[in-house]
């Protein structure tokens, strides 16, 4: 057991592998299932009970299909590939009708008019900006701010060229911008960190 | 959807407004203000670091570890390994030799062969020496044919019917005659 604990994750991909070692899944689960659970939540728009059966999934889907790994690529990246692969699977067959609603402004300016100032209300306005981006910028932007994966890295997880995942980016920032805008500009300086 | 040069990303991510040379100025300004890159940079920094609620991540419900055999998933290379190695034995191994079965007879056995011998001489052979006498059992066997009647619907045109030959043996009775009279009783006879 304390070797599996200093194994790395390749190596605990090639014992699932090779010999069907549940405790190598275990120590996986415990590296990363909060990791991913974050990742999740991130994704499904906040839905913990959801994000909580996805890591499930996700672990099943590595137990049964552990021969699908390839030593020779990381192991983190395979891990956030197939959890943007179920995300995106989910929202092709839940989100079909409401990309409509994704073009206007997630939160109307009157909700946040009493307590602009409020850093709760402007985190969750942030919050509710990304919840409204449309799948792919959406993926790529929380893959590289909020989980803080290179560019490089996120070109394999969604499988695009480098080139389209900056552009993606750009457009989804932009998107949060304006999504933004509700608020007042002279509280800008207060409520952005700025350093 | 307009395609933007890769460089702004990179300007946005790491140098400032201020830091930016006269280059990278004009191609920032070609797509945004000054004021909504100050926006985008400040966005990206807030956003790494927002607070999301994660709870920790229920235990692993993975319960049958252990799976059947043949649910097993088997890597390619030995699927294929295996299936050589069952065609090389095949083919490779030494074959086991016929085996011989030895009957061992007490007794001897004697079997009497008949066979038939037929040897054609040309009429010039001139028989000098007897040298070799060939006794042998000759079976004659004789076929029984029985013709089959000949049926009328068989028969050809010029039809013969055997029924004709009988009746033209056959002499009626004449009742004229005293020999064949019969006498009718005498009852009978009052009513007439």
């Amino acid at each position: 057991m304390q070797d599996i604990k200093r194994q790395s994750d390749e190596e605990l991909m090639a014992l699932i592998k090779s010999h069907q070692s549940h405790f190598a899944l275990t120590e996986l689960h415990k590296r990363y299932s909060r990791k991913l659970l974050g990742y999740f939540i991130k994704m499904l728009n906040r839905d913990e009970h959801l994000a909580q059966d996805f890591v499930q999934e996700l672990f099943l889907k590595i137990w049964e299909k552990s021969q699908l790994f390839q030593e020779d690529k990381k192991f983190y990246t395979w891990l956030f590939t197939i959890a943007s692969n179920m995300c995106k699977t989910h929202y092709r067959n839940h989100y079909r009708v409401v990309s409509e609603d994704m073009t206007r402004p997630v939160f109307d300016r009157n909700v946040f008019q009493e307590n602009l100032t409020d850093k709760t209300h402007f985190e969750e306005a942030l919050k509710l900006g990304i919840d409204s981006l449309e799948l792919a910028h959406k993926t790529v932007f929380i893959l590289r701010y909020l989980e803080q994966f290179p560019l490089q890295e996120i070109a394999e997880i969604t499988e695009t060229p480098v080139g389209t995942v900056k552009s993606r980016l750009f457009y989804a920032t932009r998107k949060v911008a304006e999504n933004l805008k509700a608020f007042n500009p002279k509280y800008e300086e207060h409520l952005f960190k700025i350093s | 959807m307009e395609h933007i040069p890769v460089e702004l990303i990179d300007l946005l991510e790491s140098v400032s407004f201020d830091a930016l040379s006269p280059e990278q100025r004009k191609l920032v300004l070609k797509w945004m203000t000054e004021e909504e890159y100050h926006t985008h940079q400040k966005i990206i920094r807030s956003v790494s670091e927002l607070d999301y609620l994660v709870p920790e991540a229920a235990p692993l419900a993975i319960t049958n570890f252990r799976q059947p055999f043949w649910k097993r998933p088997v890597p390619l290379w030995q699927a294929v390994s295996s299936i050589a190695a069952v065609l090389l034995l095949f083919f490779f191994l030494p074959r086991q030799p016929e085996s011989v079965t030895t009957v061992s007879q007490a007794s001897p056995v004697v079997q009497i062969v008949h066979d038939t011998v037929v040897k054609q001489l040309p009429p010039d052979t001139i028989f000098t020496v007897a040298t070799r006498w060939i006794i042998d059992t000759v079976y004659s066997s004789s076929t029984l044919v029985q013709e089959l009647p000949q049926r009328i619907l068989e028969a050809p045109n010029n039809l013969y019917i055997p029924l004709k030959d009988a009746l033209a043996g056959v002499s009626s009775m004449s009742l004229k005659e005293e020999k064949n009279r019969i006498s009718i009783p005498e009852a009978i006879r009052v009513q007439f």
